[in-house]
């Protein structure tokens, strides 16, 4: 075991702190799950956008993580996958079927897995076609270059994208926009973040780049769990750095 | 296979698969019904007549006869001349005695199946059982027989009726046979031909065919057929008799001609009473069957009033029921509604193959060749600014002192990780850095993260001079580190002096052997992933970083908290005159210039105008 | 077990890898063994899904799909760089070079694309919002850094000037500080989620 300094300590409390939390707001969650209000803004429009493209007859494209680095298994690209999940669940029976697409070899695959699996859990595995989730490239600029013709297919209603989504993201939103499509972006990449917001006030900033929707019990009750959660350690950051700067005017604090 | 617990059966047109209590095909719309079963289903032969009784088919003889057993109980308790005599049961509840007592009644009670099965018992038993195939062959050939009949008794229907001399068509003459008039003698009938009574009989029993029922008394509902004479009424006539409306226009056109009075009687049937009729849509009030003819034919006798006045309140009474029957003006599109979306079922939707026209907008497209068109002008004509930055950014007089006190004994460790597109902004910045290095005889080790700098690192060299002297020093050359994350993390927990366990690990670096890591990388994430998952486990390992400009702010926290040691970004390279040699200052200048009056031009413009409405998206919680 | 065993290996591979990197000295060696396989399945993924790339595309220009020239485009540009990389090798200086030329000026194009496009963004920001506080003080936030990058105030050379700038070229960590705090809670929420096993991306 690594020797552990002061600010170790903090950081292990802090996340000692957070688990028993994230656990107690878990199982209230549960407990009460039918009688939550809670919600993400910038997930809200995700259900708004799904009606419209049922009702229109139209597809959702769903653009995961561009594979920026290399990066595989992180933990956006877990969430956008959720986010994935949901759509393919609320659009069995939509005229066009959605489609994933995303920057990584991994991701892709895991996608169609989750596509399939839906459709066979509805007992609709014929209605399961395999390009319902397609590798635009490897790399932000290559997955840009894949994603923008599909953004322009005449049936497409909205784009939502979650992920690792870099600032070139933006041309494919930019697209997106001015075909009239609804966009929903949400990266948790910073750069991504500042450039969606600019561009689209409901994208996600900060912590929500990891939220998604869910009406399933229970991905909602840990939803309400990660929102109670990040509200109680928000809280206690702001103090904490409110506390510090006060001690460091006091002198305590170098 | 994600299918293995589902039966599927595959659709003879499209060859897809399908599941097996599919009625239709999901892909083409292709019936399925010919494939559709249930397990331990009967197969039955195929019917050419559907509309065949069930009595005629010889399979269900065993369960039929169960229930013909069962009726036969009963009806052995009836007399022989059919009436009722319910044997006196005192245990039997009165509904059942009220059954039996129907069922004596009625003759057909037990329904035709039952009487079919007697039937086909009766020949069964008459027949020699043993010979099976020459009953099947007999009920096949029933089976053709009847199907034949049906089908002329179709075409029969359809074929236009013939008329007689005086015009008179065919069924209007069956109609006055079926109902003569009292008082109506021959001679003022002289278009009747005369009927007996048998020879009705047989004409009904002809036209109904398997419908046919004996009756007793005489069908009172054609009466109120009978029109008045100073009424106009309309009838709703099926759509299946258009081949009528020829000889019916005809005649309607020679005998009576459609005065704009009947129309508009008719379109305030319509509008008055919101009613409209059925079939509006392809017959005209003209071509409705109207009894003007028949009317000529009644002799206006006091007797014909009384009768009139009795027929006007049937005839009353009957509309109030056609109206019943008939679809409100504002159901009408509902109807037709509904029709389509049954037809479109199985099509492929409306909305496929209609494109939506991208919004053509002429301001982007005039700012951005402002932009260029200005930047080309700058490059052309603005001497290349190499002077001094005047007030240089801590991280970059960090980096300075930092890159002046690696010793020549130290190793570094340079990780690329960039685009293409980043490639011109990072190898400015890079270049002096490298070049200083060899300068100083500090070697190092070149990694990337990404395939791209594979075919980077030349142009990388190439710009700091070093490509050419870099001979058989191989190590500057970088390698490809696959698996991003993971191989970073792998590499920082990759203990010294143990052997390589793969041929992943075979290239790895030890950390172990470098003092200074320079990232040189155009995303925050590489840096991130660097600083969580190697800066934790290697302690003496310093970072550097040379970052693009644009992710050179989600850098300054790590700096900040003194997990990077110091970084380059942007133009702010090396504070010497060097690298502001490689960058054109004064295009750069002239660019954020350029940007800074487009933007207050927007700003004095969007205030005039205000703010564009636009569709949002509805959010509900 | 269907549903039970994907969320009982991701479970215990998460586990894994926390005590492989709190207890490197023994259990290093077999952190290491697992971060290999899941390198070696990523890389077996990508070959899986660029043939299913491949076959679609290949299907496309079969069926004549609309659009069907930009797959022609990709399938061969796919096979030409697969089939002389295989032959010529990747360390080729001139098939790194001819990769070079291609990739060099179509990424540089899209970057040049994103900052006009990020600049027409930012100038239509008030049609499209509006005037309000977040307007304002990017407009603000926005010419103040423009005029501060000219290098016109800088060029003043006046110490409390300077001093002002350091702070204001320092106010953006302040957001980004913000952000990333932001991002670090909700990575550590996903985590938390998929180790309790309450959300499971991987499984329908």
């Amino acid at each position: 075991m690594p020797e552990l300094s002061l600010n170790d300590w903090l950081a292990y409390g802090l996340l000692l702190f957070l688990f028993v939390a994230f656990g107690i707001a878990y199982l209230v969650s549960w407990i009460k799950r039918k009688q939550s209000t809670l919600s993400s803004e910038s997930k809200n429009p995700i259900d708004a956008i799904l009606h419209h493209s049922a009702e229109r007859g139209e597809g959702v494209l769903i653009a995961l993580s561009d594979g920026d680095s290399g990066q595989i298994g992180s933990l956006t690209a877990l969430a956008g996958l959720q986010t994935a999940g949901h759509v393919f669940r609320h659009s069995l029976n939509n005229d066009t079927a959605p489609k994933a697409m995303a920057g990584d070899g991994a991701l892709s695959l895991l996608s169609q897995q989750l596509c399939a699996g839906t459709y066979h859990n509805a007992v609709m595995p014929e209605l399961f076609r395999l390009e319902s989730s397609a590798l635009a490239g490897l790399g932000s600029f290559a997955y840009l270059a894949g994603l923008m013709p599909e953004i322009s297919r005449p049936n497409l209603n909205a784009l939502v994208m979650q992920g690792e989504l870099n600032s070139e993201l933006l041309l494919a939103m930019d697209l997106g926009v001015s075909q009239g499509k609804d966009t929903l972006i949400s990266s948790s990449s910073l750069s991504g973040q500042v450039i969606s917001y600019l561009a689209n006030p409901h994208s996600a900033l900060g912590a929500e780049a990891f939220l998604n929707k869910s009406t399933r019990p229970r991905e909602k009750a840990a939803h309400d769990a990660s929102l109670i959660t990040l509200k109680v350690m928000g809280a206690l950051i702001v103090a904490g750095l409110i506390v510090a700067v006060l001690l460091h005017f006091l002198g305590v604090l170098p | 296979m994600m299918t293995d617990d589902l039966s599927m059966q595959t659709c003879p047109k499209c060859g897809k698969e399908n599941l097996t209590h599919m009625t239709r095909c999901v892909h083409c719309g292709n019936e399925l019904e010919d494939l559709f079963s249930f397990d331990g289903q009967i197969e039955l032969p195929d019917d050419e007549n559907k509309d065949e009784p069930i009595s005629n088919l010889p399979l269900f003889l065993e369960e039929m006869s169960n229930q013909t057993n069962l009726i036969d109980e009963d009806d052995s308790e009836s007399d022989e001349d059919g009436e009722a005599s319910p044997k006196s049961d005192p245990n039997a509840p009165d509904w059942l005695a009220r059954v039996r007592e129907r069922v004596r009644a009625e003759e057909d009670a037990s329904g035709e199946l039952t009487k079919g099965l007697k039937v086909i018992e009766e020949k069964l038993e008459d027949d020699n059982k043993e010979d099976s195939e020459k009953q099947y062959q007999a009920w096949l050939d029933e089976v053709r027989k009847d199907a034949e009949a049906e089908e002329e008794k179709r075409a029969r229907r359809l074929r236009p009726s013939p008329v007689d001399d005086q015009g008179v068509p065919e069924w209007l003459r069956r109609i006055r046979a079926l109902h003569p008039k009292e008082g109506e003698t021959d001679e003022d009938n002289e278009n009747f031909d005369e009927w007996t009574e048998e020879e009705l009989e047989a004409l009904r029993r002809q036209e109904l065919g398997d419908d046919y029922v004996e009756e007793s008394e005489p069908i009172e509902e054609l009466e109120e057929d009978e029109p008045e004479s100073d009424e106009k009424i309309v009838h709703n006539i099926p759509e299946d008799d258009e081949d009528l409306l020829p000889d019916r226009e005809e005649k309607q056109n020679e005998a009576t001609p459609p005065t704009d009075a009947t129309e508009a009687e008719q379109e305030a049937l319509s509008d008055d009473s919101q009613f409209v009729l059925l079939s509006e849509t392809k017959l005209k009030a003209e071509e409705v069957f109207n009894t003007d003819a028949l009317d000529g034919l009644l002799e206006n006798t006091d007797d014909a009033k009384d009768e009139k006045a009795e027929r006007k309140a049937r005839a009353k009474e009957k509309e109030a029921i056609i109206q019943d029957l008939l679809i409100l003006r504002g159901q009408h599109e509902k109807v037709a509604l509904l029709k389509t979306l049954i037809s479109d079922e199985s099509r492929p939707p409306r909305t496929a193959g209609k494109t939506a026209e991208p919004k053509m907008t002429w301001t982007r497209l005039i700012i951005g060749l402002a932009v260029i068109g200005l930047l080309l002008l700058a490059i052309l004509f603005l001497p290349s600014g190499t002077a001094k930055n005047p007030l240089p950014s801590m991280p970059q007089l960090r980096f300075a002192r930092y890159l002046d006190g690696i010793t020549p004994d130290k190793q570094v460790l340079l990780v690329m990780s960039y685009y293409s597109a980043s490639a011109p902004e990072l190898e400015a910045l890079a270049t002096p850095v490298l070049k200083q290095l060899d300068e100083k005889g500090i070697d190092w080790q070149a990694i990337t993260l990404r395939m791209d700098g594979l075919w980077l690192a030349e142009s990388l060299y190439k710009k700091a001079g070093l490509y050419d002297k870099m001979g058989l020093n191989t190590a500057r050359f970088p390698v490809f580190l696959a698996g991003g994350q993971f191989a970073m993390l792998d590499m920082s927990i990759n203990q010294k002096d143990k052997p390589a366990q793969s041929l992943l690990q075979e290239n790895l670096p030890q950390l172990e052997d470098f003092d200074y890591v320079l990232l040189l990388t155009d995303s925050s994430l590489t840096v991130r992933g660097w600083l969580e998952q190697v800066a934790p486990n290697q302690d003496s390992l310093y970072t550097l970083a040379i970052v693009s400009q644009k992710e050179a702010v989600a850098i300054q926290p790590y700096f900040y908290s003194g997990q990077i040691l110091a970084y380059l970004s942007g133009n702010q390279g090396l504070p010497d005159t060097e690298t502001q040699a490689v960058l054109n200052q004064n295009v750069y200048k002239a660019g954020m210039a350029i940007i800074l009056v487009l933007f207050v031009i927007a700003v004095f413009y969007n205030a005039k105008h205000g703010r564009l409405e636009r569709p949002e998206i509805e959010v509900s919680k | 077990m269907k549903k039970i065993a994907p969320v009982i290996v991701a479970i215990v591979s998460a586990l894994f890898v926390m005590a492989g990197i709190f207890f490197r000295e023994s259990l290093g060696g077999w952190l290491s063994v697992a971060l290999n396989w899941a390198i070696v399945l990523s890389g077996v993924a990508l070959l899986l899904i660029l043939a299913r790339f491949l076959l679609t595309h290949i299907g496309y220009i079969a069926r004549g799909r609309r659009g069907f020239i930009y797959s022609l485009v990709g399938v061969l540009a796919f096979l030409v760089t697969l089939i002389a990389g295989s032959i010529m090798g990747i360390d080729n200086p001139v098939y790194l070079k001819w990769i070079s030329g291609i990739m060099r000026p179509l990424e540089t194009a899209l970057l040049g694309l994103i900052a006009l496009v990020l600049a027409t963004f930012s100038l239509k920001l008030f049609r499209e919002r509006g005037w309000n506080a977040l307007t304002l003080s990017f407009t603000v936030s926005a010419v103040l850094f423009l005029i501060l990058g000219l290098g016109v105030l800088q060029a003043i050379h006046f110490g409390p000037l300077n001093q002002l700038i350091r702070v204001v070229e320092g106010l953006p960590m302040i957001g980004a500080r913000g952000l990333l705090i932001g991002v670090a809670l909700g990575g550590l929420m996903m985590a938390m989620r998929v180790l309790i096993g309450a959300e499971r991306p991987y499984d329908d």
